[in-house]
């Protein structure tokens, strides 16, 4: 098995382990936990997907190849959540923009599974462990225009809150925007950008980048000495 | 339909300092201050559905007085509370959350407090602080802490609890900590209810006492506190000593008050209690307790004397475990 693959099915693993562990100090009461668990979940099923849609020699590859793209949505709709509740809420999303994301989420998460919608076309090269899927190219952009606003929103609404908090909320807040900044830039771009242009080499690198942020968590939970 | 959010009461005795915008301070000292204070902080009302009670303002000394008007708003309002947050002097905050905990005993809602890292009315001379905390935190930690102390006020907790940076600590277990200027506040035996790391985490095996509550509204007696030091004497004008209702003596856990001290005790004829966290010797016509913190002991001190007129026995009080004071 590749290095490449081998960080997949790491960095997934240590996902899921940190959703677990995330999910276990309660999600009932605490939205905090519950959209991490969520986005650390969907990092674990987008990191195996895309393992699985190189490696598996079957036709079934293209079901988990398409199922990188719901786990994307998830990924950046948990993030924008945790972004809102995350240390705390400043604002409350009005109930008809919440419906617009869900809905649209709904959309995006669907389509891949529409034969010919999405995805028209693609190729599997079963010896390099390597496959190519041809886009409709508008629907793709609609896909990374709401990707990117979700994006956008989660860093705005994480920027404004470090302007307004202070002590213990400032430094965490600071920690997670840094390490989530610098996953979604790897992500957005091995695993959306330059797939746009039939490069699909890379697209191993986005599940790895997620590792900062959950380092970054697990640091946060553990690092206090107290009982 | 849209959950509605619960109903927490802010009671304001002092403690109430913020930076503004403009990175001025901004503190309650009247009942009209409130709207503008709590403008500086919508993301409260976010969290529950508020209601800011104003008591005293920041010159005013906590005390016994304020302590009682706590008391009553408290006992006034839990009908209608989820829970209670109280915000106070940094320098009064263990005293007033123990004076909660005894005159609140089992009470069912719960209560938190916490304050501002800056108190006062004069911030000339606190000028350096305030720019020093403001680079390395942003702040003076109140908005911090009334955001986690609302969300733990919607929460039960066994008893009144103080939360102070990423601490929440049973009243009974406060004691200062000089080593961090994060967490003003630490747990004597290094227990805690919850910690705030990544979100607020309030243990889910806290005791919870099933005992009906007892609410004591009169004013906690004033006691005078002495630090025994072994071979200085005391030197007390009568006058003074008749101020007080009782004596508090810190003495040392491993030598005996010397025979003029216990001389003065039986001569003084006022309720008196000796304390040492580790042990204490006995004295003739003293009550000796140990093993909870000395904030505690002074408080269930000026509690256990506004009880006399109950006819209780000063003695018997001070050494039953009222409100799991005694840690061993």
């Amino acid at each position: 098995m590749s290095i490449q693959n081998i960080l997949l099915l790491v960095a997934g693993v240590i996902n899921l382990i940190m959703s677990v562990l995330v999910f276990s100090r309660g999600i009932k009461h605490n939205k905090v936990n519950r959209y991490f668990s969520l986005l650390t979940f969907f990092n674990f099923l987008w990191a195996f997907s895309l393992f699985f849609a190189q490696v598996l020699p079957t036709d079934d590859w293209l079901f988990w190849a398409k199922l990188a793209y719901p786990s994307s949505i998830g990924i950046v709709l948990s993030l924008f959540y945790f972004s809102v509740y995350f240390p705390f809420a400043i604002k409350k999303i009005p109930k008809i923009l919440n419906y617009i994301i869900l809905l649209l989420a709904v959309f995006f998460i669907i389509i891949p599974y529409i034969n010919n919608l999405f995805i028209i076309d693609y190729s599997k090269y079963i010896e390099q462990a390597l496959y190519i899927l041809y886009y409709n190219k508008s629907l793709y952009i609609a896909f990374g225009v709401y990707f990117f606003i979700l994006v956008f929103a989660t860093v705005f609404n994480l920027i404004k809150k470090y302007k307004v908090s202070e002590n213990i909320f400032r430094k965490q807040i600071l920690f997670l925007l840094i390490a989530i900044i610098i996953g979604l830039m790897a992500g957005s771009y091995f695993d959306l950008i330059i797939c746009y242009f039939g490069n699909f080499k890379h697209v191993w690198i986005g599940p790895p980048s997620t590792l900062l942020m959950n380092f970054v968590v697990f640091y946060l939970i553990l690092h206090r000495k107290e009982k | 339909m849209a959950k509605a959010n619960k109903k927490i009461f802010i009671i304001l005795a002092g403690g109430t300092c913020i930076l503004n915008e403009q990175g001025h301070i901004l503190a309650v000292q009247s009942a009209e201050d409130i709207k503008d204070w709590l403008n500086q902080m919508p993301e409260l009302n976010i969290l529950a559905d508020i209601e800011p009670i104003f008591v005293s303002s920041e010159d005013e000394l906590v005390g016994p007085s304020v302590w009682q008007k706590i008391v009553a708003i408290i006992s006034e309002k839990n009908a209608e509370a989820a829970g209670f947050v109280v915000v106070s002097k940094i320098d009064q905050l263990i005293n007033t959350s123990l004076a909660l905990s005894f005159a609140l005993q089992n009470f069912k809602k719960t209560i938190v407090c916490t304050a501002s890292q800056v108190s006062g009315a004069s911030f000339i001379d606190k000028k350096e602080v305030v720019n020093n905390l403001k680079n390395k935190y942003g702040g003076l930690s109140l908005r911090a802490n009334l955001i986690n102390a609302i969300q733990i006020a919607q929460q039960p907790l066994p008893a009144p609890a103080i939360i102070f940076g990423t601490r929440l600590i049973p009243a009974y277990k406060v004691i200062a900590d000089l080593a961090s200027d994060t967490n003003l506040f630490s747990s004597i035996d290094n227990e805690y209810w919850g910690k705030v790391d990544f979100g607020i985490n309030v243990k889910s095996d806290l005791k919870y006492n099933k005992q009906t509550t007892k609410i004591n509204t009169n004013l906690l007696a004033d006691v005078l506190v002495i630090n025994d030091i072994p071979s200085v004497p005391w030197f007390f004008d009568k006058k003074v000593l008749s101020k007080y209702k009782g004596v508090f003596i810190r003495v040392s856990p491993y030598q005996s008050l010397e025979k003029s001290k216990q001389d003065q005790i039986a001569k003084w004829k006022l309720p008196t209690v000796l304390y040492n966290y580790h042990l204490t010797s006995p004295v003739k016509g003293a009550v000796s307790i140990s093993n909870c913190t000395k904030n505690t002991a002074i408080i269930k001190m000026m509690w256990a004397l506004s009880q006399a007129s109950k006819n209780k026995n000063f003695e018997n009080l001070m050494t039953q475990n009222i409100i799991g004071e005694f840690l061993n």
